[in-house]
């Protein structure tokens, strides 16, 4: 009945994911201050795939944690193709695959033992789908987890999180720490997953290439709040980078400016409406903004308070 | 929840070298004159603690923040634990009791009336410890969990030396042998309920943690 449901919400093009003003708050452990997610809002539509960036320690696990019900929201909603997270837990976590940052089988396992166990865990498991991911990615089914390097470990998450013909992909840091090569075939996997159109993926990790080369939507988080959630296209397009002199800086509209950054050179200033900018301001270069630079700039912002 | 069960015994087989290196070690004890009642129902108690030795595993893996990201429910990885523990014991019994015959043969120690009675009351010993600890290991962690576990290894030794030592002081009446043995045949179920009462803790205790 549920798995009806759930699939007419995909045809009917319900988001993946839904979350509404997610908020949780850590209390103040003895040595550290405490943590708060704050009013995250974010979908990822079906067939897409959603970037979650953020410095280390920005919340970005504390998120995923919070979508796979690991830990208890204080409030806010969390919908998986329109189900309620609470109410359909295990039927949404059998549609998902999902890679951690930390916390995986034993170290002493074999690929071969960790498929045996998960066909007895997720009842649509695939095993010859496992055996064929784990020969594409040459890794051997007898040999120990804790013998593999960290892409292979990391392939081998992927292989046990596809091979149930999951529908979402949850990846937390999945390219994190590994060399270009093997981030590459990773990335590549991600592109294949999503040609089908109800395929979708949320995947977090700092290195802003990755993102730039698959996520059609960006969900940016700084020290727990929401920065910047959008189309990826429309970010980096909103955006531009003007270059000028301390003194043209300081005949500048405060209103143009999102945030700046002063170097040897002179300023370098964060701008909305590149074309505009451009007119107003013919003296100054304005150029094109990367991810990279919208994460160094963005948390400089300067509003009130 | 087979699943569960499957990666508990994948997990402890390389452990289970160990474990026959014990049991090596038991059985070379009893030809040096330990009798072999006591071997046995120490075998039958090292077998059903293996399920401690797995939850240090699970936690040096960080198995149990995966294991919830997969269709299975707090609930039961908390019944799939008490499940190992139990499926354990009865290895551990078995391995026991045919260590224990084995032993007998050799020894002038009789199976019915010394290796099995120890075994079962190792076996019960057993179930009650893990009864106490496995709750303070899902609320405390392994290894805060490890220095309650020889705490609550000692507790019973202290209450039962204790009582003994307040009976003696203010002249109670200590329980006469038939009142005792009739005591000691409801232990099975009253270990067991334990058992029972200790999953409803460690499962309420495990659906508030924050992993």
């Amino acid at each position: 009945m549920l798995a009806m449901e759930l699939m007419t919400a995909s045809l009917m093009g319900e988001p993946a994911i839904s979350v509404q003003n997610l908020c949780k708050q850590y209390e103040e452990g003895k040595n550290g201050k405490g943590f708060a997610l704050e009013h995250i809002s974010f979908q990822l539509p079906a067939g897409t795939i959603l970037g979650l960036i953020g410095e280390n320690g920005a919340g970005k696990t504390t998120l995923i944690k919070l979508l796979l019900n690991a830990i208890a929201k204080d409030s806010g909603s969390i919908r998986f193709w329109g189900k309620d997270l609470l109410a359909a837990e295990k039927k949404i976590k059998s549609e998902i695959g999902v890679v951690l940052d930390e916390g995986f089988f034993y170290e002493g396992m074999t690929p071969r033992q960790v498929g045996k166990v998960l066909g007895k865990v997720f009842e649509n498991w695939d095993g010859p789908l496992y055996d064929s991911y784990l020969q594409q990615f040459s890794l051997s089914q007898d040999q120990q987890i804790k013998e593999f390097s960290k892409g292979m470990k990391m392939k081998l998450s992927l292989a046990s999180a596809l091979a149930h013909h999951p529908k979402l992909l949850l990846l937390d840091e999945p390219t994190g720490g590994i060399d270009p090569v093997c981030r590459n075939e990773i990335l590549d996997l991600f592109l294949d997953f999503v040609q089908s159109a109800e395929n979708s993926i949320l995947f977090s990790s700092h290195i802003t290439s990755d993102m730039e080369k698959v996520a059609d939507y960006l969900l940016y988080i700084h020290e727990g709040r929401q920065i910047l959630y959008g189309e990826r296209e429309d970010i980096l397009f909103g955006y531009a980078i003007l270059k000028c002199t301390r003194e043209d800086f300081a005949a500048m509209d405060g209103n143009d400016i999102v945030a700046y950054r002063e170097n040897q050179f002179g300023v370098e200033v964060l701008v909305q409406e590149r074309k505009t900018m451009a007119t107003k301001y013919p003296n100054a270069v304005v150029e094109n903004v990367n991810l990279e630079q919208l994460m160094v700039f963005l948390p400089k912002e300067k509003k009130e308070g | 929840m087979k699943g569960l069960i499957l990666k508990d015994f994948y997990t402890m087989a390389r452990y289970g070298r160990t474990m026959i290196a014990l049991i090596v070690f038991y059985v070379l004890l009893s030809f040096l004159g330990q009798p072999a009642s006591f071997v046995s129902s120490m075998l039958v108690f090292l077998c059903a603690m293996m399920v401690v030795s797995s939850f240090s595993y699970d936690e040096y893996g960080k198995w149990n923040k995966y294991c919830l990201s997969l269709p299975i429910s707090r609930r039961q990885m908390v019944g799939g634990k008490y499940l190992f523990a139990l499926i354990m014991l009865v290895i551990g019994l078995g391995v026991g009791l045919l260590s224990g015959y084995l032993l007998s043969l050799t020894q002038d120690v009789s199976f019915w009336e010394d290796v099995l009675p120890s075994c079962l009351s190792g076996a019960a010993a057993a179930l009650f410890m893990l009864s106490l600890i496995l709750p303070l290991m899902y609320r405390f962690g392994v290894e805060k969990g490890r220095i309650l576990l020889l705490a609550v290894c000692f507790l019973p030794v202290i209450l039962i030396l204790g009582f003994l030592k307040f009976a003696e002081v203010y002249h109670l009446p200590l329980p006469d042998e038939a009142t005792t043995s009739m005591w000691l045949k409801f232990l099975p179920i009253l270990v067991l309920a334990g058992f029972g009462v200790s999953y409803l803790c460690s499962a309420a205790i495990f659906a508030k943690k924050e992993l």
